[in-house]
């Protein structure tokens, strides 16, 4: 799965640890699914898109291989 | 670290230090009635029913604070325990298979419980490394 949200968050100018404690997660997490290592669930993906005020499907787009 | 993320953390790190106290407390005190106390049948029982009682104590509490984090770290456990299964049940089978072929004597049990919350904690540390 490919996400914009490395993207939206510069526009935004937050950092990691800014959006990770806006929508309830670490870091880590938001690392880990801007590299692509983690994809998340539909609670998670639902608060990203809310904090950046889109729908999911703006911010995160199934692949072929998905 | 918000106020309340910090709470919250203080609040686990307390859960967490008091049902390892309670675990290793009901072992301690089990050890000790089996070593020193051990004619009675009923008070083996209640030295064994006392440590499991901890035992699942600290599971439970170890599950609560699982389940309290968020997904992402629901998912780093989730990892961890398949990576210490799977270290868990090679190591068994090596084990049997060395035993059968006589090179290692018996490997006592507390060995593998050892090892199993050793592959646990190393999956741990490297899942959380590897999503870093």
């Amino acid at each position: 799965m490919k996400n914009r949200l490395r993207v939206l968050r510069a526009e935004e100018n937050w950092s990691q640890a800014e959006l990770g404690m806006r929508v309830g997660v670490t870091r880590q997490a938001i690392n880990a699914i801007e590299n692509g290592k983690y994809d998340p669930g539909l609670p998670l993906a639902m608060k990203i898109a809310r904090v950046f005020e889109k729908k999911v499907d703006d911010i995160f787009t199934l692949e072929d291989d998905d | 670290m918000s106020d309340k993320e910090q709470d919250t953390g203080l609040r686990a790190l307390k859960r967490t230090t008091l049902v390892i106290t309670a675990w290793a407390a009901s072992y301690a005190v089990a050890m000790q009635i089996l070593k020193h106390h051990a004619t009675s049948a009923w008070v083996r029982g209640g030295a064994v029913a006392l440590a499991v009682c901890g035992f699942l104590l600290w599971m439970a509490g170890t599950a609560k604070a699982i389940r309290r984090e968020n997904e992402f770290t629901r998912q780093i456990h989730l990892v961890a325990l398949a990576c210490a299964m799977a270290v868990s049940v090679i190591f068994i089978f090596v084990c049997d298979l060395l035993q059968r072929a006589g090179f290692i004597d018996y490997v006592s049990l507390m060995t593998i419980f050892l090892v199993m919350t050793g592959a646990w904690l190393l999956a741990i540390m490297l899942a959380s490394l590897y999503y870093r």
